[in-house]
């Protein structure tokens, strides 16, 4: 119950004026809340400012001494970090720690990765930055498959799309070695029974398929089939959602439960076609196609907090970051520059400011009638009616 | 044995079980990193020393950050190899074996090395004193990446080398600067130093 952290003796007597918990029950309450310990002692909080305030200084100090650090003591300094973060990801799973130790996971493949990085800079590796990826990649499946950890499985799955991302950018063909690596995020998705991994797995087939496949061909032609599938993507997912807010009677109960599970498919892959579109645009083409794509974020925003599915409103949310930073990408150096970036990531963040505030204005559930509350308080307390 | 093969099957459940998955995958990852740089000592301590000459590629384009882009004169093959290579099926990103053949008495400034021949694997006869056989990648219609394409300075002395690169040669007869490479048996090549004028200005220790 660790929603009983947030209630506060305000909250508590409130409830017994309004009448929705007695007398006892709010004693009960009360007696419930003191016995329970703190979410954060000063101690601890001291001890972990301490913490980040010594790996602080540590940083700070080797970054101001990189260059003069042989190469075997930074390897040594990679390897060591390592070795900490798995230990402290271990330790903090077998004390329980389930949170701490998935973050220390996390952390632990972003090290590797950069270690990767790192090395082949220090040593001047040059080959293709896709081997560097894919060992990156490699990394993090033995560790989420190792620990079951399904935010290191989340982690495994991006790096896969980058490394197919990349490798078919570069080779200009389908992509096919991406297939025995998605089946193996598939298996470890399977094995954990990992739901939000089934759909992970989907979107990711569709990725490859409709985005990465229509990359091929006559270049000059990518740009203009991927605004083609994205604008029917986002017909789809429309239609999908609006069916969602108005259904038609004859439409079964179960289908209508599977409309935003589509409208979400169909708006994934309809970002990513959207994009993948910009990229290919000329810039004379870029600003329009822009426009229509943060337009058509902005309305999945606005559409997944009207009809309260919150699966929507994160992709929006996700999707409206990934158009930003391709606006960042195409106009940073150029006449509209970053000025213009700011305001329209200004405009952005307020327009999603508001959807946000009337989602939470739209959930709020409403005061119950006086005689409602009488009625609960009744039921619970059946020995304090005169 | 019996005990060892229980413990694995134990992995990502209890006390050991995630102890043993964060010894297993730190040293995994231990043994990838130390695999990089201890494959790169191998070819710099066996692999036999050859000069190169580096050309400019675009003064503008050269610098990113504090590394330089090299491009030698063995990085576009001759138009006549390429139609070879697409007899023999090669394609953008395909691993490819070069022999290249040194020039005997080069022009000041001219490329010390030619590319001769173009292979799908590794060939049969090896390399001499002035044979020598790459392992590279192709890119694009007209490139091979051999691996050592890329160098990074240390701060602030990468404006200096960007001058030199593509510079005439000095009257003492040495190219401004010439990039000298390992090439294992294998035909794996690393950059072992980086020379101005005759002297060594950076030298890759094996570590």
């Amino acid at each position: 119950m660790r929603w009983l952290d947030r209630v506060t003796g305000e909250d508590v007597e409130r409830w017994r004026a309004a009448g929705w918990v007695t007398t006892a029950g709010a004693a009960g309450i009360r007696a419930e809340m003191a016995a329970r310990p703190p979410l954060v002692t000063p101690a601890a909080a001291l001890a972990v400012l301490a913490a980040a305030l010594l790996c602080f200084g540590a940083s700070a100090f080797v970054a101001a001494n990189w260059s003069a650090i042989p190469r075997p003591v930074k390897l040594g300094l990679f390897i060591g970090a390592l070795w900490v973060v798995y230990a402290v990801a271990a330790t903090a799973m077998i004390r329980g720690l389930g949170a701490l130790g998935q973050a220390a996971l996390v952390l632990a493949i972003g090290l590797f990765g950069a270690s990767v990085m790192l090395t082949g800079q220090m040593y001047h590796l040059s080959g293709p930055p896709t081997d560097a990826l894919l060992l990156w990649t490699g990394g993090a499946a033995l560790t989420a498959a190792m620990f079951r950890s399904k935010p290191a499985l989340a982690f495994t799955a991006g790096l896969t799309l980058l490394w197919a991302e990349w490798s078919a950018f570069q080779a200009w063909t389908a992509f096919w070695p991406f297939l025995p690596a998605w089946a193996l995020v598939a298996v470890l998705c399977w094995r954990e029974r990992w739901g939000a991994g089934a759909h992970l797995i989907a979107l990711g087939l569709g990725y490859w398929a409709f985005v990465l496949g229509f990359r091929f061909g006559e270049p000059s032609l990518s740009g203009a089939a991927h605004n083609v599938i994205g604008a029917l993507c986002v017909t789809l997912a429309g239609a999908m959602m609006a069916l969602d807010r108005h259904p038609p009677a004859a439409l079964p109960g179960a289908a209508r439960e599977r409309l935003p599970m589509i409208a979400g498919y169909a708006f994934a892959l309809a970002a990513a076609s959207l994009l993948t579109g910009q990229a290919f645009a000329e810039d004379a083409a870029f600003a329009p196609l822009a426009a229509a794509g943060l337009a058509t974020m902005a309305g999945a925003l606005w559409l997944g907090a009207q009809a309260d599915r919150t699966g929507v409103i994160w992709l929006a949310a996700l999707a409206l970051a990934g158009e930003l930073m391709m606006i960042y990408v195409r106009t940073v150096g150029t006449l509209l520059g970053s000025a213009a970036f700011f305001a329209v990531s200004g405009v952005i963040t307020g327009a999603a400011a508001l959807v946000a505030w009337r989602l939470s204005r739209r959930n709020r559930a409403p005061e119950p009638a006086q005689g409602a509350a009488t009625e609960i308080a009744e039921q619970t307390a059946p020995e304090t009616r005169t | 044995m019996r005990r060892f093969l229980r413990s694995l099957g134990q992995l990502g459940r209890g006390a050991p079980g995630w102890g043993l998955s964060a010894l297993l995958v730190a040293g995994v990852m231990t043994a990838a990193l130390g695999w990089m740089v201890l494959d790169r000592a191998s070819i710099l301590r066996g692999g036999q020393r050859i000069e190169l000459r580096p050309q400019p590629v675009d003064p503008r384009d050269l610098f990113r950050g504090d590394y330089v882009i090299l491009t030698y004169e063995i990085s576009s093959p001759p138009a006549g190899l390429w139609n070879d290579a697409s007899e023999l099926g090669l394609v953008d990103g395909d691993r490819v074996w070069v022999r290249i053949l040194r020039e005997l008495d080069p022009a000041p400034g001219a490329p010390l090395w030619r590319v001769a021949e173009l292979f799908a694997a590794p060939p049969a006869s090896g390399a001499g004193r002035d044979s020598v056989v790459l392992q590279g990648r192709l890119r694009g219609s007209s490139r091979v990446d051999y691996g050592v394409e890329r160098y990074y300075v240390p701060e602030g002395e990468g404006l200096a080398l960007e001058a030199l690169i593509g510079a005439e040669t000095g009257p003492d007869g040495f190219a401004p600067i010439v990039v000298e490479i390992a090439v294992d048996r294998n035909g794996r090549a690393a950059i072992g130093a980086l020379k101005v004028r005759g002297q060594r200005v950076f030298e890759e220790p094996l570590y």
